[in-house]
């Protein structure tokens, strides 16, 4: 039988002012979130935020670095934050390993067609972490901008498809609305 | 591409893992929902400076402190000090693996019982696994 080894993986979002970070600790089935929050940067800079980056790093020490994979179909983030996690994931050392999380992946952490929308898995994700439930924003209106505090929940949803036992679905046929 | 390559240059990303950190008190701190001060309240330090360095792992805290902790966040210490606690154990772990070859050497013959029941409890220790 194959021994189970405990994994730490920091997944990581950035937003318009800062990175959205959620550390989860897990080995098989039994995962848990050790921490969460928002590191603001005070602009869209991303030098401040691949600092702020490498002190969460240096601070949870992860076997993974999970990000989303900016190639991947349904990326759609601006061009900075292209270049961010361009820079991260080709600056780590060799121990760190770096897993990008395509939405595809993310929508299958839960049931579909529940995790098919953002607010869906951020439900299925504080649910899942009920201590994340307090930070949970309330569902966008269309003229409503994004919560900054929706990338903790983004953060949240990478690095659980980060973890075989908790993405069932992972190879699952795309049924997101995005995918068509 | 120049702009990535500046941006490898500003992060040196290093990391060392699978080992759990040293302590989760801001973990339990955070599910609970306690502020710093107030978990500095209930230590009976003046201000949440002290939880802040003993969750940021700049201080360790005091015997007393770490009770307090169990006490608060209803875990045991070895859970709340995870890290710290896998470093004794295998500090103790290796000693004892030295102390049993010590023993092991001052008494090659026969062994009386003490020594036997001794090397007993060394072997245990050696063989000690982390909590799950």
């Amino acid at each position: 039988m194959k021994k189970k080894t405990m994994v730490r993986i920091l997944a990581i979002d950035p937003y318009s002012r800062g990175v959205g970070f959620a550390a989860i600790e897990g080995e098989g089935r039994a995962v848990s979130l050790i921490d969460w929050g928002l590191r603001t940067t005070g602009k869209a800079d991303n030098r401040r935020s691949a600092r702020a980056i490498e002190t969460l790093i240096s601070r949870f020490r992860p076997d993974i670095l999970a990000l989303e994979n900016w190639g991947a179909p349904g990326f759609r983030r601006c061009h900075r934050v292209d270049l961010l996690l361009n820079g991260i994931a080709s600056s780590h050392d060799r121990r760190l390993r770096v897993r990008l999380v395509s939405q595809r992946q993310v929508c299958a952490i839960g049931p579909l067609p529940h995790t098919s929308t953002k607010y869906g898995r951020a439900r299925f994700v504080a649910d899942r972490f009920p201590e994340l439930e307090p930070f949970l924003p309330p569902v966008r209106k269309l003229w409503m901008p994004e919560d900054s505090r929706m990338s903790i929940f983004d953060a949240a949803s990478f690095g659980l498809a980060c973890f075989p036992a908790e993405n069932p679905g992972a190879d699952r046929p795309k049924q997101t609305p995005n995918s068509a | 591409m120049r702009r990535v390559d500046r941006m490898r240059a500003n992060l040196h990303l290093s990391s060392v893992a699978n080992h759990p950190l040293q302590n989760y008190l801001r973990t339990h701190r955070r599910r609970t929902g306690f502020f710093q001060e107030e978990v500095a309240a209930l230590l009976g330090a003046a201000s949440g400076t002290k939880v802040s360095l003993h969750e940021n792992f700049a201080r360790r805290p005091a015997l007393n402190a770490a009770f307090a902790y169990e006490i608060i966040f209803n875990r045991p210490a070895h859970e709340l000090f995870a890290g710290d606690y896998e470093d004794v154990r295998l500090a103790v772990r290796s000693r004892a693996a030295l102390l049993a070859k010590r023993l092991r050497e001052k008494t090659p013959g026969s062994r009386s019982l003490r020594v036997t029941r001794k090397l007993e409890l060394l072997q245990a220790i050696t063989e000690s696994k982390p909590f799950a």
